[in-house]
Formats: C-alpha cells, sequence, structure tokens
C-alpha cells in the first residue's frame, strides 16, 4: 500500500503542470483514486519507421495525459456528487467517466501492446493465441487484412480491436468509437488507434498506409498474455 | 447517368489566403484529399443505390444508408464550411456585415463576447471527431443555437447551418497538434459574417438538397422531400443556385438550355426518379423559376452578371422577354 501511494504522489507530480490549485488540494483527499500516466518502455523514436518520435511524443504526453488529467478532475467531480448524495450530477458526469477514463484505459493498452523491432515488435504470435487466430481467420495475415479492413471502416475517430469474448473464449474483431473502451462481454487483446491523431503528422490523410505499417510494431507477446 | 455523379466545388480562395488561421498545407490536404474522398465514396454509395433499387434489394438500399450519410454530410459539411470561411482581414469578416445575425447573438447570448465564449466552450466539450454549427432552429431567423454534430452528421432541415466549425483533427492537427484550442480561438479571424448572415436571413442554399432523389409530388404542384421541406422553398434558391433538370428529357433539355441562357445558371441534372416525377420535371423548374424571380434582389444580382458578360450572348436583348414567358408557363 505505501508503494502505491509514493507511486501515485510521484505521478501526481509529474503530471501536476496541468493541474489547478484546486486539483491539487483536493489530491490529497482522493489521491488513492487518482489515475497516472504510465511510462513508456521504449523510448519515442524506439517504434520508427512505422510511428514517428514526435507523433509517439505528443500522444503521449500531451493527448494521454489530458485523457488522465481530465478523468482525475471528473473523478474528483464524481466523489463530491457521491459525498453529497447528489444522484443526477453522477449521471450526468457518466459520459465524462466513458470518455476520459475510456482514453486513458485505451491509450495504456496500446502502449504495451507495442514495441520496438529490436524488442520483438512485429514477431508474429505462437502457442494458443496463434491457433486461435488461424482457426479463426485463416492465417495471422488474413486476420491482419480484416482488421485493416475494420479501421479503414471507422467513420470518424475511434479503435479496432482484437478482443475475446468472456462468455464463449472466441475472439473477434470489434471497432468502438471515440475513446468508448472494451468491457463488459469482451476482453481487449489488441487494440489500434485510429484517431487521426495517431498518424496525421507522418501519413496525413493516407491512413491505409499506418494500419499497414503499424504490424511491424505490434508486440504479440503482450497479446499473447491477455488471451491466455 | 455519368452526369448525376457530384464533384468537388472549387474553393472561392486561394490554399494560402486563410494563413495565417489556416495553413496552405491543410487547405490543401483538406480539399483535395478529405472532401474529395467524401464525394467519391458518396458517388460510390449513390451508384450502388441506384442498382440497388433497379433489383429492388432492399437489403442493400438499408445497408447503403450509413455510407450516404456519413460521405453524404462529409460532403455537405465541407461545402459549407469553405463558403463560411473567408480570408482574414476582409471586409466579409467583419461582423458588421451581419446586423441581423449580431443582434439575435446579442439577444441570445447578451453579448458577441458571450456568445464566441460559449461556442469555443461547446465545440471544446466534443468528444471525438465532428463539427460545431451556430443553427437558427426550424429556418431563416429562427432561434439560434450552438449545436455540436458527431463525425459527418450534418444539421438537418429544417435547421438552418448559420455557419460550422469542423473539429476533426484533420482540420487543424497540421498546424495546432493537441492544441485544438488555439484553432478555435483563431476561427474569428476567418468566419465568413456576411455569408452567415445571408444564411441566417434568407436560409442555406444547399446544392445537395436540390438533387435530393427523396422528393414526392403532395399534389399537382406541390413537392417535398421526405423530411416535409418544401422542395421550392425560398431558402434553397439564390443566385449561386444550382437548378435542376434532365438533359436526357427532351423537353426539359431545352428548358435547360433557356435556363443557362437567361441566368447563367449552372443546370445541373438529375431527377433520377420515379417515372411520374420525370414527366413532372419540367414543370418543378418552372416553378423554381418562378421562386428565383420573386426574389427581386438576387434577380439584379443575376441581371447584373448578364450584363457583365454581355458581350458573349448573342440576344442578351431578349432575356426579359424569355424569362416572362417562362413564368407564365
Amino acid at each position: 500500500m505505501a508503494a502505491l501511494l509514493s507511486n501515485s504522489a510521484r505521478v501526481a507530480l509529474r503530471s501536476g503542470a496541468s493541474a489547478t490549485s484546486k486539483a491539487g488540494a483536493a489530491g490529497l483527499t482522493f489521491a488513492r483514486g487518482k489515475a497516472t500516466l504510465p511510462d513508456l518502455s521504449y523510448d519515442y523514436g524506439a517504434l520508427e519507421p512505422s510511428i514517428s518520435g514526435k507523433i509517439m511524443e505528443i500522444h503521449h504526453k500531451n493527448h494521454h495525459n489530458t485523457y488522465v488529467t481530465s478523468y482525475n478532475n471528473t473523478l474528483e467531480q464524481l466523489q463530491e456528487a457521491q459525498a453529497k448524495g447528489d444522484i443526477a450530477t453522477q449521471i450526468a458526469l457518466k459520459p465524462a467517466v466513458n470518455f476520459h477514463g475510456g482514453g486513458h484505459l485505451n491509450h495504456t493498452l496500446f502502449w504495451e501492446n507495442l514495441a520496438p523491432k529490436s524488442a520483438g515488435g512485429g514477431e508474429p504470435p505462437s502457442g494458443a493465441l496463434s491457433k486461435a487466430i488461424d482457426s479463426t481467420y485463416g492465417s495471422l495475415g488474413e486476420f491482419q487484412s480484416k482488421m485493416n479492413a475494420a479501421l479503414a471502416g471507422v467513420q470518424g475517430s475511434g479503435w479496432a480491436w482484437l478482443v475475446k469474448d468472456k462468455q464463449t473464449g472466441q475472439i473477434g474483431i470489434r471497432t468502438y468509437a471515440n475513446q468508448d473502451p472494451v468491457v463488459g462481454q469482451f476482453q481487449p487483446l489488441l487494440g489500434i488507434d485510429a484517431w487521426e491523431h495517431a498518424y496525421y503528422l507522418q501519413y496525413q490523410n493516407r491512413k491505409a498506409e499506418y494500419f499497414s505499417a503499424i504490424w511491424d510494431v505490434i508486440n504479440w507477446k503482450t497479446v499473447e498474455k491477455r488471451f491466455t | 447517368m455519368a452526369s448525376q455523379t457530384h464533384t468537388l466545388p472549387p474553393l472561392p480562395y486561394a490554399y494560402d489566403a486563410l494563413e495565417p488561421v489556416i495553413s496552405k498545407q491543410i487547405m490543401e490536404l483538406h480539399h483535395q484529399k478529405h472532401h474529395q474522398t467524401y464525394i467519391n465514396n458518396l458517388n460510390a454509395a449513390l451508384s450502388a443505390q441506384a442498382s440497388a433499387t433497379a433489383s429492388n434489394d432492399v437489403p442493400t438500399l438499408i445497408s447503403l444508408q450509413q455510407k450516404l450519410r456519413f460521405n453524404g454530410g462529409g460532403h455537405i459539411n465541407h461545402s459549407l464550411f469553405w463558403k463560411n470561411l473567408t480570408p482574414p482581414g476582409t471586409p466579409a469578416n467583419d461582423i458588421a456585415g451581419a446586423p441581423a445575425l449580431r443582434e439575435a447573438i446579442v439577444s441570445r447570448w447578451g453579448s458577441h463576447e458571450a456568445f464566441v465564449k460559449a461556442f469555443g466552450a461547446e465545440l471544446l466539450g466534443l468528444q471525438g471527431s465532428g463539427w460545431g454549427w451556430l443553427v437558427s432552429k426550424g429556418g431563416a431567423k429562427g432561434r439560434l443555437e450552438i449545436v455540436t454534430t458527431k463525425d459527418q452528421d450534418p444539421v438537418n432541415a429544417p435547421d438552418v447551418p448559420v455557419f460550422g466549425v469542423d473539429m476533426w483533427e484533420h482540420a487543424y492537427y497540421l498546424q495546432y497538434l493537441n492544441n485544438k484550442a488555439g484553432y478555435v480561438e483563431g476561427i474569428w479571424k476567418i468566419i465568413h459574417w456576411a455569408e452567415a448572415e445571408k444564411r441566417y436571413t434568407a436560409g442555406v442554399e444547399n446544392p445537395l438538397k436540390l438533387i435530393s432523389s427523396s422528393c414526392k409530388m403532395i399534389d399537382d404542384s406541390n413537392y417535398v422531400y421526405e423530411d416535409g421541406t418544401p422542395l421550392l422553398s425560398d431558402r434553397h434558391l439564390s443566385a449561386n443556385d444550382t437548378l435542376l433538370g434532365d438533359a436526357q428529357v427532351q423537353p426539359f433539355g431545352q428548358l435547360e438550355l433557356d435556363l443557362r441562357r437567361i441566368y447563367r445558371f449552372r443546370v445541373l441534372v438529375l431527377f433520377h426518379i420515379q417515372p411520374e416525377l420525370m414527366k413532372r420535371s419540367r414543370r418543378i423548374a418552372l416553378v423554381l423559376l418562378a421562386s428565383v424571380s420573386r426574389k427581386k434582389r438576387e434577380y439584379d444580382d443575376i441581371e447584373a452578371v448578364d450584363d457583365d458578360d454581355a458581350n458573349e450572348d448573342t440576344d442578351s436583348g431578349d432575356e426579359d422577354n424569355d424569362a416572362s414567358e417562362v413564368f407564365e408557363l
């Protein structure tokens, strides 16, 4: 528990640049539930040429951090509303919890399911996951082309995921709008960010090139762990 | 029926004309690539729809609806967007040129500044891709509201989009990165207030409205769109509007020539609708024409245009007579 608290405090300091004084004061009370920006296990430039260092840096330090900050602000409001027994406000906050909390969850999973080539990025899956992909899609290549089609079909901002159905154990591809997280019946295995901010500085409107290049930096070891 | 396809409307200014608010690179990609892609996909969906209609394939027709909504919306929204922007420092950017709209804004929000603040807050609250709009509810000179629409959902009739701001990341990311507040702040330097005033007071000229294939005849001379909007509503018409016709229907082909000669309108095409309506199309165009003629100011504008290129016109002296004849039909 002590470790958890000190970790929270450390990250609260790190992400404190954008925190308001109100958040700082309330931080003492609510520090235990605060979300924190996770460190990447690789350098910003390590996924090049699939994803540029500049994209990775802005995506992590700015976009992801904004979801963390906004989620924490929402959480504070939620806890205040809970303390007061204010049901209407709690309900009104649901979209913000979904969006900012979802943004935090999605990006956290995304960073983990990427890896530089030097750390195994792009190396095909093995074992039970590989068998599941082959039996469901015929081959890894076939799965990738279906996933790319799903990504290309996202209208607006969103994500495509390889998921596992908790009821049947089957795997499948699902797309989610905006920052809707993979929760409930499905378990997230592999997520690819189809928001424009994930690729635009490098690929502009040529998003198919991004979807094609990202397979070189997919960390299948992480996906295998999530699957089993 | 190649003539039924939609084409990319040219920008009313140069690609670099909106700098420093929106960079040339963004404008080029946004117009030539993004907008063009919506048009390509809309045309593909319309073509698939025509085939499915011909074979009475209802499941396919239903499955095409979302593609039509997304890509048709993308075409409508961007077409409106380009026209409600103007280079910074131009007279059109002066809100003094929008007296009726300014009065309505002040009466609704208390002050112009309060409106700007509320508009920004609404737009920055958008989750994901979409658009921010100032909308006149229920038609021209209606109650003003700030609304956002997700992805490429358009503002639906009878509401009038007074102006729109594209909040997709592709609209600002190359220049502003994650600082979308900076983009929203800058947009005021390029809002085309004169266009906004025109839309607020007279409604929106929407080229896609005129080519809708979903209108139906409710009696001998009145047509409405599926949503009940009258086809002949004045707000669909202005000097810049495309009128409709079908050069492949002989009587109408002649009318199209007349319209071109008299009004310099680009006469677009379209009536790939029910055969019954096809027979009526000549009459529709005539009523449209009469509707235009009621709008005296715009009629004068049209005549002014005619005067400008009278040298191209071999029988410009007959124009008024031609028009009268058409109206009397």
